[in-house]
């Protein structure tokens, strides 16, 4: 990562976007779960967890570094979030398997 | 050479870590060490105790089975047994106890400490040419944690409730309701159980990130991946396992501890009776849950239990049989595809819950593809003795009987992965022997192995061969005694938890095994019909068999430290990893010169060679080819 | 002998050891909590009651939100601060981020304190109603009052921990057989000892071993002449010298009659004396019949008949929320329900399966304030009399089950506490940490920045991912 004053200046002027963003996100959020729900409570859900997702990508990618970090993290965030969403997609198949009593 | 010297020497361009402490006081030394060897040892020392008491409590279950109603033998009341029954014959509920706390304390405080912890701390750093582990600290940290867990595991058996009685699952919603009826549902073992096992996760959390960042970023110059033993890999693999699975199973002990404490209802269905009293809580909550969240844990966990041995074993072959191991590249990706499988194959364990065709279908294809890697370790193991000259040191013993035991373990699985096959043998002894193949004949023979093995490094002396031997076959022997039958009755349909062995069953448990008359009968029985009960007492004194077994390693193990034939060479086995490069014992940060590997970890009688061996440290003789000393990127 | 490779990164990993700590520590956090999420739909989907949604303030959350992702800001901030070596920078953003977290579980302490204080109670018919203690009486609005002229004490599993629910503990002397007994701990633990003794004794004499027993005989005698007092079945009655004023909460009462009164039997005593009262008091601020319409499988249930219509202390209380559900029923339901007796009549011999809490069955819940979440702010400040919420009388008999909002409520409150709290738990750990280099980072600042710039990467890098973790819990639990 380049240390240089002009970059760190650069970083921080990035950092405040990011951080604007995400509260200007928040605000959606509760938008739209309370004011304008679409009707359908899958959507509704499905739209809250996109923008969470999204607020969650900026943090990780731009206040953890993740957007230029080693591969050898990348590697072990890969099998760790792999495992973790497998884990609940069995879970959930588990309990609403198509083929069960 | 002067350890100190060099090290001090060139420590000043980031002297900030207040590391080196030379002239560390008693208390530093061996209680609050740093030092990855003295915290190996601690470990070792602990697990071993953990695994006798462990043991003792076995040995009183299998009394009881073989003999119910009858009183236990002294030797076996000189303590605990008293505090809970004044006649001194076990009850159910005391045989609930000691069971719970037997899995528990040999699983959780037995084996993964002496594997993964007591193994892995003291070689990994050695192997991989480290003076130490990542973070030290941590490390000291990580041991003090499990210290306090084993306390209080073992502190529960001296509460007004005794320890926990629900088996080493504590299911859900049995664990959540058992012995609430004490004054303070704080202080019964029950509840301590699931407080200890937090403190012991967050142990083996630590360790795992200890164990993997020493390895990705400690390694030696030259130690490029592929030159790593596989002793390495393994327990990076262990580290992985342990560092993504347990946390599901911290996540089950505390909404449990929530259950219990807070009264919520996380894994208590609506309208539970208890002693046909409505069970005072909300409920909603879901008892497969915590089967989920515990299997998730506990199916990586037998991964953990089983690398280290196997890692050991094929540390000790090769050092053994003067050859390379055979395949290490294809038990290097075996481990890892093991590693990665093995986090998806959990509710193989729950075949019984109802669960539907897909998941079902799901976890007996994944189960039976993780046998392939399984396999693999295992024959390339099997092969790397064949055309090797073998010397059957007592290390050797152990590592090669590990083989067909860890064997027989793993086959006897295999039916059980199949849903309709298992719906039979599930919570039969069927099971029991399964399991106990794979982890005392196979995983506590790769212990024994690197006991050892790595004795005469940490010593400086050698262990006694004859008491060794004396070690060995009587534990062979009465490790067959006990398990081989098990499967037999497992088949026959004796269920796991009959503290009476079954006495209360006659129409299963009384069928005859030999006729009357028969040959069998003629020697054990006086002509006399011997039915599938009768088992229990042979595999009970296979039980006292073993335990005698231990008597001479216990003497060995002490006494060699003292009066061990001492070592002429910091190489005795003439091996050729890192570990044996050390001065004898290890001193703090344990090498005199700053270690380069020039190549791969298994190089044994290299054609054209002198030596039969050509350890990783010295470079390769050939003029043309140039030693490597940058490390490779990863 | 320094280990390498804590400050500078190893060549070819280009990783310090620090940085790959934390990320696989961060691994394992992200399995923590996805095991938790991974809970949450589980419990989530296989709910066999109506899932309690939009029931949390919307307010708090969204501003302990806001709160967090400034503070995550703050900490790039300080890291960047560090970096350019600007040491009183990095400690002026630091102090922000410390304030923010400590903001951050204040509001979080406040929210807890509400649902502390509010309780709800689920009738025999499942009409379930909810609101706050009588203001007047408190603690004693959900206890059930006894006076105690006797107490039967159990020698095996008896314990002084009844002690706790008795009002005028300084005012009594209890007596047993013309005994004055002091009711300690001790007491109680002497009782036990001399049974386990008496118990070896037997098994020593049933053994053949009647000298030893014999010993223990005699020490029995001497020492532990308070077993005499039980009688054969182990039990002691004893007199108090006025009656005693228990004030015993529903939860340790096992049951009850109009002169005894049954501990649990964690506690195994037995009160004598005259029941005072035991009833719940109620200042009701909820009604939901969604419960007692849905048990009912043909829907043959009215409004008007449920339970709790006739505990209301002042009748037109009732009368007149019962006029409101009927006037403000949805035209929507009335057409479904219509639909769904159509459909029955022409399917006699098929069972009707509905979509379980439908939506528009919230009609059912009715929600006596204007304000939805006035309750929360009320109790969080403290409380006051509410002069115009309804209250009701519940006999304790009535009441199949009750609990405040707190973990036991059901297992949405369970999870809310246990994600949250665990959560509250990395924030303060987070805290510790920061604060921690705040104050004391200087001496290794000095020493070595680059090093100290390093530490608070990692310090940053798991306070973000405590904000991520809000992130996510914040709309799973408020908002939907």
């Amino acid at each position: 990562m380049a240390d240089s004053p002009e970059e760190l200046q650069k970083h921080m002027k990035t950092y405040t976007i990011v951080g604007i963003t995400l509260i200007l996100f928040t605000f959606i959020t509760v938008g739209v779960a309370e004011f304008a729900k679409t009707g359908s409570f899958a959507l509704d859900v499905a739209i809250g967890l996109l923008i969470a997702t999204f607020k969650a990508g900026l943090v990780a990618f731009i206040f953890m570094h993740l957007n230029h970090e080693k591969p050898m993290i990348y590697r072990i965030l890969v099998f760790t979030l792999f495992f973790a969403a497998g884990g609940m997609v069995l879970f959930i198949l588990a309990l609403k398997d198509p083929i069960s009593l | 050479m002067s350890t100190a010297a060099i090290a001090d020497s060139h420590a000043a361009d980031h002297g900030h870590d207040d590391h080196d402490h030379h002239e560390a006081g008693f208390w530093r030394k061996y209680f609050f060490s740093t030092d990855h060897k003295m915290i190996g040892m601690q470990y070792g020392y602990t697990a071993l105790f953990f695994l006798a008491f462990g043991f003792y409590l076995m040995l009183c279950m299998r009394w009881s089975i073989a003999f119910p109603g009858e009183q236990l033998p002294w030797y076996l009341r000189l303590f605990l047994v008293d505090k809970f029954v004044s006649n001194g014959v076990m009850d159910g509920g005391l045989y609930n106890m000691f069971g719970a706390m037997h899995g528990t304390i040999m699983v959780f405080l037995g084996i993964v400490p002496l594997g993964f912890a007591a193994f892995g701390n003291y070689v990994t750093p050695l192997q991989i040419g480290a003076i130490d582990m990542a973070f030290p600290r941590l490390n000291m940290a990580s041991f003090w944690c499990f210290f306090i867990g084993g306390i209080m595991m073992l502190g529960s058996f001296f509460m007004p409730s005794g320890a926990a009685q629900v088996g080493w699952t504590n299911y859900s919603p049995l664990a959540t309701t058992a012995q609430l009826d004490y004054p303070s549902v704080f202080w019964t073992g029950q509840t301590m159980w699931l407080l200890s096992m937090v403190f012991i996760i967050t142990s083996s959390l630590l360790g795992a990130v200890n164990f993997i960042a020493t390895i990705i970023n400690l390694r030696a110059k030259g130690l490029t991946w592929m030159r790593l033993p596989f002793f390495v890999w393994a327990m990076m693999v262990t580290g992985f396992l342990l560092l993504l699975a347990f946390p599901p199973l911290e996540v089950a002990a505390i909404m449990q501890l929530m259950d219990r404490l807070a009264y919520s209802s996380f894994f208590v269905p609506q309208g539970l009776l208890i002693d046909g009293q409505p069970f005072n809580v909300s409920g909603g909550g879901s008892p497969l849950l915590y089967q989920h969240l515990f299997w998730f844990l506990a199916h990586p966990e037998v991964y953990v239990l089983l690398l280290p041995a196997i890692a050991i074993v094929a540390e000790v072959i090769p050092a053994n049989t003067r050859k390379p191991l055979w395949g290490y590249r294809s038990m290097v990706y075996g481990v890892l595809v093991l590693g990665f499988l093995s986090f998806i194959v959990w509710a193989h364990h729950m075949y019984m819950t109802g669960m539907g065709a897909w998941v079902s279908a799901f976890f007996q294809t994944t189960t039976v593809l993780i046998s392939v890697p399984s396999v693999i370790l295992l024959t390339c193991l099997l092969i790397s003795l064949w055309g090797g000259s073998i010397r059957f040191t007592v290390p050797m013993l152990w590592a090669t009987a590990f083989l067909p035991m860890f064997g027989i373990g793993g086959l006897t699985g295999l039916p059980l992965a199949f849903n309709l096959i298992d719906l039979h043998l599930h919570d039969t002894y069927y099971v029991i022997g399964h399991f106990h193949y794979v982890v005392a004949p196979g995983v506590l023979f790769g212990l024994f192995a690197g006991i050892y093995h790595w004795f005469p490094k940490q010593t400086g002396r050698q262990m006694n061969t004859f008491l060794g031997h004396l070690h060995f076959w009587p534990s062979l022997v009465g490790m067959n005694m006990l398990f081989a039958p098990m499967m037999v009755q497992g088949i026959a349909g004796f269920h796991r938890r009959w503290y009476d062995g079954g006495l209360s069953f006659p129409l299963t448990t009384e069928k005859p095994l030999f006729e009357a008359g028969t040959f069998f009968s003629k020697i054990f029985a006086n002509g006399e019909v011997i039915t599938l009960r009768d088992l229990n007492i042979l595999m009970t004194y296979g039980a006292g068999v073993l335990a005698l077994a231990q008597i001479p390693f216990i003497i060995n193990f002490f006494g060699s430290q003292v009066f061990g034939k001492k070592t002429h060479s910091d190489n005795p086995w003439k091996a050729t990893t890192f570990d044996w490069a050390t001065p004898t014992p290890p001193p703090h940060g344990n090498f005199t010169s700053e270690p380069v590997a020039y190549k791969g970890p298994y190089e044994y009688s290299v054609p054209g060679d002198s030596d039969d061996f050509s350890p990783q440290w010295e470079p390769t003789k050939k003029e043309d080819s140039k030693p490597e000393e940058e490390p490779a990127l990863v | 002998m320094e280990i390498p490779y804590t400050v500078t990164a190893r060549p070819d990993t280009g990783l310090w050891n620090a940085k790959v700590g934390i990320w696989l520590f961060l691994a394992s956090e992200v399995m923590l909590f996805g095991g938790l999420f991974s809970s949450y739909i589980f419990l989530r989907l296989g709910a066999d009651y109506p899932w309690p949604m939009h029931e949390l303030g919307v307010l708090l959350g969204f501003i302990n939100t806001i709160i967090l992702i400034a503070s995550s800001v703050f900490v790039v901030y300080a890291w960047v601060a560090l970096k350019m070596r600007q040491w009183r920078r990095f400690q002026f953003w630091m102090a922000l981020v410390l304030l923010c977290a400590g903001g951050f579980l204040v509001i979080k302490s406040f929210e807890y304190r509400g649902k502390f204080a509010h309780y709800h109670a689920r009738l025999s018919d499942d009409s379930i109603v909810s609101g706050h203690l009588d203001h007047d009486l408190g603690k004693k609005a959900k206890s059930i009052l006894f006076d105690a002229s006797h107490v039967v004490l159990n020698a095996s599993s008896g314990s002084h921990f009844f002690l706790k629910y008795l009002e005028n503990r300084d005012d009594i002397r209890f007596t047993a057989g013309g005994e004055e007994l002091d009711l300690d701990r001790a007491w109680f633990a002497n009782v036990k000892d001399g049974l386990r003794l008496r118990t070896k004794a037997d098994q020593l004499a049933a053994d053949g071993k009647q000298a030893a027993a014999d010993k223990i005989y005699q020490r029995l005698e001497e020492d532990y002449k308070v077993l005499d007092l039980f009688d054969g079945s182990g039990q002691l009655k004893v007199a108090l010298s006025q009656p005693g004023k228990f004030v015993v909460p529903r939860s340790k009462v096992l049951d009850w009659t109009d002169d005894t009164l049954n501990f649990t039997r964690a506690l195994s005593t037995t009160l004598e004396g005259k029941l005072e009262s035991a009833v719940l008091k109620l200042e009701i601020d909820e009604l939901d019949l969604r419960e007692y319409l849905r048990r009912d499988d043909p829907r043959e249930r009215a409004v008007a008949d449920a339970e709790i219509f006739k505990h209301f202390d002042d009748e037109a209380d009732g009368t007149k929320l019962l006029a409101d559900f009927n006037h403000h029923r949805d035209p929507k339901v009335e057409a479904w329900e219509e639909a769904v007796s159509e459909w029955k009549a022409k399917n006699p011999d098929k069972v009707y399966e509905e979509k379980p809490f439908h939506d528009f069955e919230r009609v059912y819940l009715k929600d006596l304030h204007a304000d939805t979440h006035e309750g929360e702010v009320h109790a969080a400040s403290g409380g006051g009399a509410h002069e115009d919420h309804p209250t009701v009388t519940i006999p304790f008999e009535e009441v199949e089950f009750f609990s405040n909002f707190g973990p036991r409520k059901n297992p949405f409150y369970a999870i809310y506490f246990t994600m949250t709290g665990l959560h509250g738990l990395h924030v303060l750990g987070g805290m510790l940490v920061l604060g921690y280099f705040m104050v004391r980072g200087r001496r290794l600042y000095l020493k070595n920045p680059e090093h100290m710039a390093n530490r608070v990467e990692v310090g940053g890098l798991f306070w973000h991912f405590v904000d991520l973790v809000w992130i996510f819990l914040f709309p799973i639990f408020y908002l939907m």
